[in-house]
């Protein structure tokens, strides 16, 4: 077997190996590398293309949102502030609100009231700063609205995609969708860097500068709630909102994933999330759980309530209730 | 610590001496690698959206690689097993391959985990103390440890093993034995943990169920020694290493057996899912048979299903105790799986969407060049481990090239 | 329009006016102002379309110069229980109110500016809610609550206040029943997914 030549590594080629190099080896080794590195330049051409300032040093240094001192947010947000003016046009603003001393948010949903006519989508698309390809493109609109049909509540023969002229239309009945930031929440538990978390008042919430886009949070969701960004989010210049909290409707880089947090920048101040602001027929009910006044608490305590996907068990904030 | 030096230098000389085939071989893998490479890095700069996923679907072909990969990389202690707890001799000479295989496709999952990010320069968020690491509590933590641990194992033992050789010493046993059976453990568990992943989306009900992992080890434990099958015989017929029949035939009884339990396993799967009529086998009925007017993986399901069957049937029947059809049931039985494991765990996974939406999922183009860049550097990898290795193995290249080597008995340590 | 529940309803829908006694009556012509409708909300969600579904007259009519007062032609016209033909004026009004049959069950019968409670006291225009709440106590209760009906502005009453629509901002007090509205634009099927369905007419309201 050592003396067959068809068979690559023979003894002569060994002897080579503990030889000196020679100058002709050199110099072929040389070539060879140099055609090497071509190849791998041409390989990583399209690099050359990342938009300046996407990858910073100090993007990669900054720690989790946890650990910042107000000093270090404060610095961070007119980075943040800055570079999108830079890229979209409008200088935002940026603000990061802690949750306040005993408020546990609560969100309700009279099914009987709903009659799909998806206002609320588009009006989260419109307050929380999504990419969309086209006005009409609620595609990352953190709210689905599903057309079901009456006599049960199967999600497996509903649509999204109904488009009547009208509605309410006969027989059905409507169900909008959301993140329903679960006490228990599956996708907290999976992300393996912790860039999502509970905060004290009940929204999950997602640090958009930690997260590094494995999506697995969003396999874990049971309510499809969450969205990533697969390419720098595109916004008309005049459709952007300026008023952006740090977690939750700022403009999002690509590759990361957002998803509703009962738009904690206005919630957090006192006022409605804008899904609610819009809703003709007034189907939707938000307020603190722990304050025992407080309309959702008035609708836990005497409508018929209803939690979707309650086998799963995530203990949402989420409730669907029905009047009549 | 110079010696060391010295038998790196040479290793790096002979990774590049070699006849015709070997150049040409190792030529087009490093352009198919390159080419993916480019791939990838157009999907750095443009984003996911360069591949096929969705909202909806937000897992794909890199993460079913990766899926199939962490099988076939655990496959590899089918080899250890035979050799050091039941002491088969003949099966020594070639559980170095194994592990070197087990190093080439652990180092493609950790490859088909980053091209899967959206933000790769990310990546030491997961490493403490630079990150934040959600341990225990998140399974991909989990797996994050465990392949890397696996790695580093492998790494170990392969290169331990190599340099005694090289130095024509005994390698002592407490150095390696330890590591070769926590390698057993560990296989497992990789495959296991990966299993995981997806067996605790209490979301997902396709995926919520045991029988999860259990398919994930039988299949895997038939993917990893077919590949090895047919990668021992052209190692026997490009190298100077020659690896006989009784490894092949040993990996071959493991596969029936193994086939045996991953059919009777789908069965049960079958058996559960549509004897009674639930929503919850909403994404097996798209699998199987299409759902709300989609059937885009119909095709695929039924000849993986078929595929594996005549790989069940070749392996028991007398036929693939000869070579030739012990080949056509490997080939039959890794496209089976891989399609299985692949396409028929992932994907309907995410079909329909919990709210019940149906969007189906097929990679782009620049996708399958990402994953035909990887699939090319691991081979290119494991071409190259092989290539240095069986010099060594063999005895020709040595810390002392004067003696000359024994061909009849290559594990032979003098 | 729907047509009324009952024959003995005093508003019919359109039908001729006998024309014989009442041609020598001019009625003024008035042009009707486009009415200011109430703000709802905060000022500075204007991107958010919080337009209640109905528009009201309020009292901004008033403001507007006009006194658009109902009994400049109600010192005329006594109102009454029932009617025998068609009435001159009002008659873009359909009574549609499942029950409720008659205008002097909410109406005053001698201040027309006014609404009528069970007693037959006055209930001012302002407080319609009340006036709703005679028959529909349970949801005036609901709405009192801030289940029933939208709110817009601050859920926490320390940091602000908040608007609540009433009643007759998204019912009408003649035809309550909400009608159907055009949905806004649907969830399209994603242009990266396979196999995009073929027909996506506006009647594919099938399971996709």
């Amino acid at each position: 077997m050592s003396d067959d030549s068809h068979h690559d590594v023979s003894p002569k080629t060994i002897e080579q190996v503990y030889k000196p190099l020679t100058r002709r080896t050199f110099l072929k080794g040389a070539a060879a590398s140099m055609v090497g590195m071509a190849g791998l330049m041409a390989a990583l051409k399209p690099l050359l293309e990342l938009e300046k300032g996407e990858i910073t040093l100090e993007g990669l240094l900054r720690k989790h949102y946890r650990e910042l001192g107000p000093e270090e947010l404060r610095k961070i947000i007119g980075l943040i502030s800055e570079k999108t003016e830079r890229e979209y046009g409008v200088r935002p603003n940026l603000h990061d609100r802690k949750p306040s001393e005993g408020v546990e948010f609560g969100y309700a949903l009279n099914l009987s009231r709903c009659v799909g006519c998806r206002k609320c989508a588009h009006a989260c698309l419109k307050e929380n700063n999504q990419s969309r390809d086209d006005a009409s493109d609620i595609e990352m609109s953190y709210i689905r609205v599903l057309e079901m049909n009456q006599g049960a509540i199967n999600l497996e023969t509903s649509t999204a995609y109904y488009n009547p002229t009208a509605v309410p239309q006969k027989d059905k009945y409507y169900m909008p969708v959301q993140c329903h930031q679960c006490r228990q929440s599956p996708c907290t538990k999976v992300c393996p860097v912790q860039a999502t978390w509970q905060e004290k008042d009940g929204v999950v919430v997602v640090d958009y500068d930690w997260c590094i886009g494995c999506r697995y949070c969003m396999a874990a969701c049971p309510y499809d709630a969450r969205r990533f960004n697969y390419k720098k989010p595109t916004i008309p210049k005049q459709a952007i909102n300026p008023n952006q909290g740090y977690l939750s409707n700022r403009i999002r880089p690509k590759g990361v994933v957002e998803k509703c947090t009962f738009c904690l920048h206005r919630t957090r101040d006192g006022k409605y999330p804008a899904c609610l602001e819009v809703c003709p027929t007034g189907a939707r009910v938000f307020g603190n759980l722990l304050d025992p006044d407080s309309e959702i608490n008035y609708v836990l305590n005497n409508k018929r309530v209803y939690i979707l996907k309650e086998d799963v068990g995530t203990l949402p904030r989420f409730y669907y209730f029905f009047d009549k | 610590m110079k010696d060391y030096i010295t038998f790196l230098f040479r290793v790096w000389r002979l990774s590049f001496q070699g006849g015709w085939r070997f150049y040409s071989w190792m030529t087009v893998l490093t352009v198919l690698s390159l080419i993916g490479l480019r791939a990838w890095a157009v999907q750095v700069v443009d984003g996911l959206q360069t591949t096929g996923l969705t909202n909806q679907v937000s897992w794909g072909a890199y993460i079913a690689n990766f899926t199939f990969l962490v099988g076939v990389a655990a496959a590899a202690v089918m080899l250890v097993i035979p050799a050091y707890i039941y002491k088969k001799e003949h099966m020594h000479e070639v559980v170095l391959f194994g592990e070197m295989m087990a190093i080439a496709v652990i180092v493609m999952c950790l490859l088909f985990v980053t091209v899967d990010l959206g933000h790769p320069d990310r990546f030491h968020h997961m490493i403490p103390p630079f990150g934040v690491f959600n341990f225990p509590g998140s399974i991909l933590s989990w797996d994050v440890i465990v392949l890397n641990g696996y790695l580093l194992l492998n790494l170990h033992i392969v290169g331990y093993l190599l340099y005694c050789r090289y130095r024509r010493q005994a390698p002592t046993k407490r150095f390696y034995i330890p590591f070769v059976f926590l390698s057993i453990a560990w296989a497992v568990s990789i495959h296991t943990v990966t299993a995981f992943l997806y067996v605790g989306l209490a979301g997902r009900t396709y995926w919520h169920h045991p029988l999860v992992p259990s398919r994930f080890l039988a299949s895997a434990f038939v993917a990893g020694p077919a590949l090895m099958i047919l990668t021992f015989q052209v190692i026997r017929r490009v190298t100077r290493f020659w690896i006989g029949d009784e490894p092949i035939f040993t990996l071959r009884m493991i596969m029936t057996v193994a086939m045996v339990i991953n059919m009777f396993l789908l069965g049960c799967e079958l058996f559960t899912e549509f004897y009674y009529p639930t929503q919850h086998a909403a994404a097996a009925q798209y699998l199987y048979f299409g759902l709300h007017g989609h059937s885009g993986l119909v095709p695929w399901i039924w000849t993986a299903i078929g595929l594996n069957t005549l790989g069940l049937g070749l392996l028991v029947a007398p036929v693939s105790r000869r070579i030739f059809g012990l080949n056509i049931a490997c080939v039959a039985s890794f496209i089976g799986i891989w399609t299985e494991k692949g396409m028929g765990l992932i994907i309907p996974g995410f079909v329909p969407t919990p709210l019940g939406q149906v969007v189906e999922y097929l990679p782009s183009l620049n996708e399958t060049l990402v994953c035909l860049g990887i699939w090319a550097f691991g081979a290119l990898l494991y071409s190259w481990m092989v290539h240095v290795a069986i010099p060594i193995m063999n005895g020709s290249l040595s810390a002392h090239p004067n003696f000359s080597p024994n061909p009849a008995n290559p594990s032979e340590t003098l | 329009m729907p047509p009324s529940s009952s024959s003995r309803s005093p508003l019919a829908s359109t039908a001729n006016p006998s024309s014989a006694t009442d041609s020598k009556l001019q009625l003024p012509v008035v042009a009707k102002p486009d009415p200011k409708q109430p703000a709802v909300g905060l000022a500075s969600d204007g991107h958010l379309d919080k337009t209640p579904p109905r528009k009201t007259k309020g009292l901004d009519l008033v403001k507007a110069g006009w006194s658009y007062n109902c009994m400049e032609c109600h010192k005329l016209f006594p109102a009454r229980w029932h009617y025998e033909g068609a009435l001159n004026e009002h008659k873009d009004i359909t009574l549609d109110h499942g029950n409720n049959r008659f205008c002097l069950n909410c109406h005053h019968a001698t201040n027309r500016t006014a609404f009528v409670d069970y007693d037959g006291s006055e209930i001012a225009e302002a407080d319609v809610v009340l006036l709703c709440a005679k028959c529909h106590g349970t949801i005036h209760r609901d709405w009192k609550a801030g289940v029933h009906g939208r709110q817009n502005g601050y859920w926490d009453a320390r940091q602000g206040d908040k608007t609540r629509l009433r009643c007759i901002q998204c019912h009408d007090p003649h035809s309550p029943k909400f009608k159907p509205i055009a949905p806004l634009p649907p969830l399209k099927y994603p242009a990266r997914g396979a196999n995009p369905p073929q027909a996506q007419t506006a009647q594919h309201s099938d399971k996709h």
